[in-house]
């Protein structure tokens, strides 16, 4: 009897491999008769718009003064800077980070700039990554397209790579020619990374991603605070800045530029 | 049964779509031209196309853009302006080469061959990337002088490149990333592995190398092989090698901003070196007898001195003229006559 029960095992055992293995075979030739795990997560989108300011007021260019935390006035003629390698996270630990995630932000388009982010997971998000800056890899990856195409400008001819943020201006303390400030802030190798990750804190509420309805985040861009902390920058000693100590200078300071404003779910 | 149907009809409109294509360009070259070869001892490349597929229209298309000065500001300067093939694509007897405007470049123009083996580009090694290196010229307000946007606007206005584009990547935009990808379908294809140090590694009883030539390989093997590594004659590496006691030009240190790569300039390949006078980043040694002097007894000492240098390179007249031999099997004569490449 004892023989027979094992003999039973047995068989069930080989069959259930036997099973396996031929599931196994037909996924490699790709048999669409072959059913894919149903994926049971639920998917909703969220619209994040990150809104250049000058301290209080919407950034303009060309045409309005600002006074950076040294008290310097300046007028700013171009920002634009990279955003890129969303992450959202959840409490539990889980994140969502969505494919091809790079996006030019640039003043003259407008002093806001909206990207959506679709199938994301539903459920309740506290917090969030991302980089200023293009990650090292896509800095050394060849010829892009998008919001990486090398034509826009933001690409380096003779020290290649992107110009993670770039913003020029005038500024009477300036001591360069024309009182020009001109910032490009960029590079991704030691010591001198330029890359930042940037967190900004969810404090006021957390972001709901529901089916029914397009929840909704306002980032602040504040460009005073690319001056102010850590580095305070007084544009008398500095009025240019690109690869190097400087960039990296600035660069510290630019995470703090980020905050977010507002959450609607 | 089904499957079968599908495929007779895949294969239909391919073959339908193929003719289409064959008959907007009529290639120079055939499909079997393109296909890239090296010796076995050659190590495997750094730029392999997977991402960057050739075919004889993109191959047609680079080759084009190559020698187009549609490239620069002016309409005046193209790639091929500043990189020959007689001299294997450096630029003949120029020290410095000038760009649009006759402006005057820094640095000597290099030699361009064996590129896909190559991780860096420029003589610091400014661009990282195969595909993106021809930005660093067509930009440069001393060379081309021209912008990436307005390139890529010149050629959308162009009906021929409209076409050529369509016929190799079957697409109707144009866009940086296929005329950057197409350039390097063509240059990526400048293999230089046919000297005859090449023959003689692969047969040296049927290329056999006089007996200088290889007291010229012994003393090259003792004295130069460190730094100038065969088979590619490069360790890809950035080295001052002593031209200078301070430096007007700060080399490897404008790409890393660390003061220990001052004065470092790119070793480069001495393939075809017989040819690609004048010598060094700057063009200052006109011969190899001029650049053997140097490292023999012209070595300047300075904080960033290559070590290997510190007491320069002792070499005899005889050694010199061995040395120089043997340079000169390193003359690709095949490369520089290769049809597919001709202007």
């Amino acid at each position: 009897m004892n023989f027979f029960k094992s003999y039973i095992a047995l068989f069930l055992i080989l069959s259930l491999w036997g099973c396996k293995k031929d599931s196994a075979i037909k996924e490699e030739i790709n048999d669409p008769s072959i059913d894919k795990p149903i994926d049971v997560t639920q998917y909703g989108k969220v619209k994040i718009t990150f809104n250049n300011k000058a301290g209080g007021s919407d950034l303009v260019l060309n045409t309005s003064n600002y006074t950076n935390a040294n008290g310097d006035q300046f007028t700013v003629s171009k920002f634009k800077y990279f955003i890129s390698n969303i992450i959202l996270k959840k409490s539990d630990g889980s994140t969502f980070a969505p494919k091809e995630c790079y996006h030019l932000i640039d003043n003259k388009k407008g002093n806001t700039y909206t990207l959506t982010l679709d199938s994301v997971p539903l459920g309740s998000y506290n917090g969030m990554d991302f980089l200023l800056g293009v990650d090292s890899a896509r800095n050394t990856s060849g010829a892009q397209l998008g919001a990486l195409d090398p034509s826009t400008g933001m690409f380096w001819s003779w020290n290649q790579g992107y110009i993670f943020l770039m913003m020029e201006g005038n500024s009477p303390n300036s001591t360069a020619f024309d009182n020009a400030l001109v910032f490009h802030i960029g590079g991704f190798t030691q010591p001198y990374n330029c890359i930042r990750k940037v967190s900004p804190s969810f404090s006021s509420k957390d972001l709901i991603i529901t089916e029914s309805k397009t929840s909704s985040m306002q980032i602040k861009t504040d460009l005073l605070k690319l001056f102010e902390t850590p580095n305070l920058i007084k544009f008398a000693q500095i009025s240019e800045g690109m690869d190097g100590p400087i960039g990296v200078t600035l660069a510290n300071n630019g995470v703090n530029m980020f905050s977010i404003t507002a959450i609607e779910n | 049964m089904h499957r079968i149907y599908y495929c007779i009809i895949a294969f239909t409109v391919f073959s339908i779509y193929s003719c289409k294509i064959d008959s907007k360009v009529k290639p120079l070259v055939t499909e079997d031209d393109i296909i890239l070869t090296w010796p076995n001892y050659f190590p495997a490349p750094e730029y392999n196309f997977a991402e960057n597929p050739r075919t004889k229209e993109g191959f047609l298309l680079g080759k084009k853009l190559f020698y187009d000065p549609i490239l620069s500001i002016d309409n005046t300067i193209s790639c091929g302006s500043c990189h020959q093939q007689f001299v294997a694509f450096a630029h003949s007897d120029h020290k410095l080469s000038h760009g649009i405007n006759n402006l005057l470049g820094e640095r000597n123009s290099p030699a361009l061959y064996n590129l896909i083996w190559q991780k860096e580009f420029f003589w610091d090694g400014g661009s990282k990337h195969i595909e993106v290196q021809p930005i660093g010229p067509i930009t440069n307000p001393v060379e081309m002088a021209e912008t990436l946007e307005n390139v890529i606007s010149k050629l959308r206005k162009n009906a021929e490149y409209r076409s050529l584009f369509k016929a190799a990547f079957n697409s109707d935009s144009i866009t940086s990333q296929q005329m950057l990808k197409a350039m390097v379908q063509f240059m990526g294809s400048f293999i230089s592995a046919s000297s005859r140090y090449d023959k003689y590694l692969q047969d040296p009883s049927g290329f056999p190398l006089t007996s200088d030539e290889k007291n010229g390989l012994t003393i090259f093997e003792q004295k130069c092989s460190n730094c100038h590594v065969p088979p590619l004659f490069t360790d890809n590496s950035y080295r001052n090698n002593g031209l200078d006691e301070t430096f007007k030009d700060s080399g490897r240190f404008r790409i890393t901003n660390i003061n220990s790569d001052i004065g470092k300039f790119k070793v480069p390949s001495l393939r075809n070196v017989e040819l690609t006078y004048p010598y060094m980043h700057d063009g200052r040694f006109e011969t190899l007898d001029q650049v053997l002097n140097h490292y023999s007894k012209g070595v300047k000492a300075s904080g960033t001195l290559d070590v290997s240098l510190n007491n320069g390179i002792a070499l005899t007249p005889a050694e010199k003229s061995q040395l120089i031999a043997f340079l000169k099997t390193l003359t690709d004569r095949d490369f520089i006559k290769d049809e597919r490449f001709k202007e």
